[in-house]
């Protein structure tokens, strides 16, 4: 390795990896190590029950509905954000970030609150049947409300650099609005709206505040994953429970960890240099 | 507000700017009013919600709420968190954008998707693998007991899984930055005699000291609003190891209202943070993109 | 004494940069690193400065070990391509960086520090901007902004990147003068480094032309200009032009002509360039002597007369530049079919390496040799 030029490389990196190390590495290995410890028949044998089983199901379900939700309305509103001009937009746009900035806890109690049977919106709903809150509808809400922000802040920059010309230079050669928008503009978007449904998804699976209030919690019903998990650490000290349910999740990270760096490889082949 | 009314003012709000074609205003009209009524649903609802639960009883009854002394030992708990926690950051983030932008070293690209994890693993899990090393039973538990320090369900821990779930903000916010100013700057104070320190204070930080601030800005924001991986590690004891998020998890079992109250606290200060953020933004727009 | 640099190498990863450089320079020289992008001469320039480590060899200055040396201590003045001025400081407290960045002992006052800034500022005629800040400046203040502060230091080399890379075409022709009177007010050694043959011609005292790490040729301009060491030296300074040519036995064949050549190794040599220069074609009116030549565009730019010619033999067209008032006597015209003599050729003999073992200017004598006609139809006026 060729001498450092620059000074610092060692105080840097040294904090650097103490501080990784510390709080993330560490405890990364205990993780993975206690994982490993069970051995795969121990790790089956703690997932595969009625109740984990049932919480993992809602939850990548739950978040890969409300990630897609996430990428019609982020498209919708990114595509307003960047495009048009009207009143109260810069209001909005500072808006988006809402659910990036609000303690999960406070979201998860407003949208309660708003949705359960008494609420402003849970009575105006109740007479056509339909329940939000403690049922999996108010999962899936929960998590279009978190992941929102992941999709319009991914979409607006590439949306920004983009312009209209592509469209315009579309428009000269013939192609009609629908055209412009599926042919032209979709397959360009498309690995940054992938990029946006990942971390949607990302947040989406692992959210725990803003569902737990409104999903009520329900045996086989309405449990989300990281809230067996708090189950399993907080009150059953059932650490090694914990652990082979936090691998699952912590592995769907680096899924869409890796899954992200791809897509970010593919968006720069696109990158037009200026 | 009847419907034509309704409509005239929708028109009246989208119809500001250009006018292009009749079709295209039509869609243009159509499009505006579905991402508002999408952002007035999705995001305004909610934070409306929690200031009228808030103030529902009245005033005497928020102020009585925000003033008793679990809350007030939640807020004392939530600020020492974060004077811990954010200065940590800071360095945190100053240290791995100048390693990872100023030198080539193996591992580099390693360390860089290190940096960024916190942001992808669940809180939860996160604060399950901080129990697992320092808890009672975890790693270091035992040497932790036997220097008789408490981690878990004492400030060491709370300020870890902060730290944990904040630790990618500022270094986010500088590496992209500082990786588009390139090394020249300083490579010109290097020829010119300047020390380390002295690079860093006087040609690094003045070009990236807005965004550090945003960064540390939306850590801050983060830090103090943390629920998932603090609650984990705290064993919320009211009074003792209640941050703010989690006394208003505790008050929301008891007393609907006063958690309402302690919570308008934290949605006002997520309302400030937006605020200067935006700020930041308008006034330093080079601060996000530094080309 | 000056700078003694001696079989520099670095490589980065698969690239070589710098293929065992060896250059001195003396004290008070004005050098040029003349090559194009990716030929190693910024990776000089970046080591000498101390912003790279070479893999291996030496740099002496006055037999002091350069390379042992960090950059803070070298004492080099390096202005940056792109300037690299803090935005955050103005004009003064750019200049004025490298002053108060001394340790304690060796800093100077706040008043001597504030009178050489405004001395150096007047050398550089920027004295009525110094309260300014980098943005509002033009390039060309800019650049000497730069200059001043690689200067604030009192370094014993001085190296400049690109120096007019990033300026319009008239600012550079203004600086280029400029900077040339200023170096020779000043007497420091200085190295810089350009992709611009012209300008390395008109300023440097010695020019060194590189190319994918290596050092092609080292001497003065007029040198370099005259009698180019190598194809690449020749292509990239002189203009030259290859044309397909055999040696054989002591006798060159060039584009359907045999001559003699005397001189000329032939024991190593595997493969030969010839090369030609565009301001060595002219048209003759000794049609015997002449090859025949079609004149496909004549253009002309400021006081020369340059045409693209089609010869027989060759793919592509040859360039060759009059002067006007040349052209006037021979004038020509598009369409034309001309005849032209070659006044002077140069010939390159490589080894298998590629390496020039051999090189000849050879100056075709008038009508001496025999003629061998070829596809195109002479044209008798």
């Amino acid at each position: 390795m060729a001498r450092q030029v620059l000074p610092g490389f060692r105080l840097s990196t040294g904090y650097t990896l103490a501080v990784l190390g510390g709080s993330v590495l560490l405890p990364l290995a205990a993780l993975l190590w206690t994982a490993c410890e069970l051995g795969p028949a121990g790790w089956w044998a703690q997932i595969a029950t009625r109740r984990v089983l049932a919480s993992l199901r809602l939850s990548f379900g739950a978040a890969m509905l409300a990630a897609t939700i996430d990428v019609v309305l982020g498209l919708l509103v990114a595509w307003v954000l960047v495009r048009y001009r009207f009143a109260f937009r810069r209001l909005c746009d500072a808006l988006v970030d809402l659910p990036f900035a609000l303690p999960t806890a406070v979201a998860g109690i407003a949208l309660t609150a708003l949705y359960a049977p008494h609420g402003w919106l849970g009575s105006r709903l109740a007479p056509f049947g339909i329940d939000v809150a403690y049922t999996r509808l108010g999962v899936l809400l929960a998590m279009v409300f978190v992941g929102l922000p992941f999709v319009v802040r991914t979409l607006q920059p590439v949306l920004e650099s983009m312009e209209s010309d592509l469209e315009e230079a579309a428009y000269t050669l013939g192609a009609s609005p629908s055209q412009r928008f599926f042919r032209v503009l979709l397959p360009l978007l498309a690995p940054t709206l992938l990029t946006g449904y990942a971390l949607a998804l990302a947040r989406a699976i692992g959210e725990y505040g803003s569902v737990v209030f409104i999903s009520g919690n329900r045996l086989f019903k309405t449990e989300i994953a990281p809230y067996l998990i708090v189950q399993k650490v907080d009150s059953q000290y059932d650490y090694r429970g914990a652990a082979a349910l936090g691998a699952v999740m912590l592995a769907a990270s680096l899924l869409l960890l890796v899954a992200m760096a791809w897509l970010q490889r593919w968006t720069r082949r696109w990158a037009v240099t200026r | 507000m009847g419907g034509d009314t309704l409509m005239a003012a929708i028109s009246a709000i989208v119809s500001i700017g250009v006018r292009p074609s009749w079709s295209a205003s039509v869609v243009r009209v159509v499009l505006v009013s579905a991402a508002l009524m999408v952002l007035a649903w999705l995001l305004v609802l909610p934070l409306a919600a929690i200031f009228a639960e808030a103030f529902r009883q009245g005033w005497s009854f928020y102020l009585d709420a925000i003033s008793q002394p679990d809350s007030m030992a939640a807020v004392r708990l939530t600020l020492t968190v974060a004077a811990i926690a954010v200065p940590l950051n800071l360095v945190f983030g100053l240290a791995a954008a100048w390693a990872m932008t100023h030198f080539t070293f193996p591992g580099k690209s390693l360390l860089g998707a290190l940096i960024d994890l916190p942001f992808s693993v669940s809180p939860v899990v996160a604060g399950m693998m901080l129990i697992l090393v320092y808890g009672k039973d975890g790693w270091l538990g035992s040497w932790f007991e036997a220097h008789d320090v408490q981690v878990i369900f004492a400030l060491p821990g709370l300020v870890l899984a902060t730290v944990f779930v904040t630790l990618p903000f500022v270094a986010r916010e500088l590496i992209p930055l500082m990786q588009a100013q390139g090394s020249e700057q300083e490579e010109a104070a290097l020829t010119l005699g300047a020390s380390g320190w002295r690079i860093f204070f006087h040609v690094t930080l003045p070009r990236v000291r807005w965004a550090l601030l945003y960064g540390v800005l939306l850590c801050n924001a983060r830090a103090m609003g943390e629920f998932g991986a603090v609650y984990v590690v705290s064993g919320h004891l009211p009074g003792l190891t209640n941050t703010l998020p989690l006394q208003v998890d505790q008050l929301y079992q008891e007393n609907f209202s006063a958690a309402f109250a302690v919570a308008s606290l934290l949605a006002l200060l997520t309302l400030l943070t937006l605020g200067l953020k935006r700020l930041l933004e308008w006034r330093h727009g080079e601060a996000r993109n530094g080309h | 004494m000056g700078i003694d640099i001696s079989h520099l190498r670095r490589r980065f990863g698969q690239f070589t940069a710098l293929d065992d450089v060896s250059l001195s320079i003396a004290d008070g020289e004005f050098v040029a690193l003349l090559g194009p992008s990716g030929s190693g001469k910024t990776s000089l320039l970046r080591i000498l400065a101390g912003l790279d480590l070479p893999d291996a060899g030496s740099i002496l200055r006055d037999g002091e070990d350069l390379l042992a040396l960090d950059a803070r201590r070298r004492g080099v003045g390096l202005v940056f391509q792109h300037y690299a001025l803090f935005p955050h400081m103005t004009v003064a407290q750019n200049v004025a960086f490298g002053l108060r960045v001394r340790p304690w002992r060796l800093r100077p006052r706040a008043s001597a520090i504030k009178a050489s800034v405004e001395e150096l500022l007047r050398r550089v005629e920027l004295d009525h901007l110094s309260t300014r800040y980098p943005a509002q400046l033009s390039g060309g203040q800019r650049q000497r902004v730069a200059l001043a502060r690689a200067l604030a230091i009192q370094p014993r080399l001085l190296l400049l990147d690109e120096p007019f890379g990033a300026l319009d075409a008239q600012v550079r022709v203004t600086l280029r003068r400029w900077l040339r009177e200023f170096h020779r007010s000043l007497g420091i050694t200085t190295l810089f480094v350009t992709h611009d043959q012209d300008e390395a011609l008109e300023m440097a005292d010695r020019v060194v032309v590189m190319n994918q790490g290596r050092i092609e040729q080292i001497g003065t301009p007029e040198q370099i200009y005259r009698h180019p060491a190598t194809p690449f030296a020749s292509r990239f300074i002189a203009r030259g032009q290859p044309i397909p040519g055999e040696v054989e036995h002591g006798t060159l064949r060039v584009l359907d002509r045999v001559w003699a050549v005397g001189g000329f190794a032939e024991d190593q040599i595997t493969s030969i360039t010839v090369h030609v220069r565009p301001e060595d074609i002219f048209p003759t009116q000794a049609h015997r002597e002449g090859l025949a030549a079609r004149v496909l565009n004549v253009r002309h730019v400021a006081g020369t007369v340059r045409a693209s010619l089609a010869m027989a033999g060759l793919e592509e067209p040859l360039e060759a530049e009059w002067n006007e008032r040349e052209w006037h006597r021979h004038p020509v015209a598009v369409g034309d079919v001309i005849d032209v003599h070659i006044q002077s050729l140069t010939v390159f003999g490589s080894d298998a390496d590629g390496r020039v073992v051999a090189r000849k200017e050879f100056q075709p004598p008038h009508g001496a040799a025999p003629v061998t006609l070829g596809p195109w139809r002479r044209v008798e006026a």
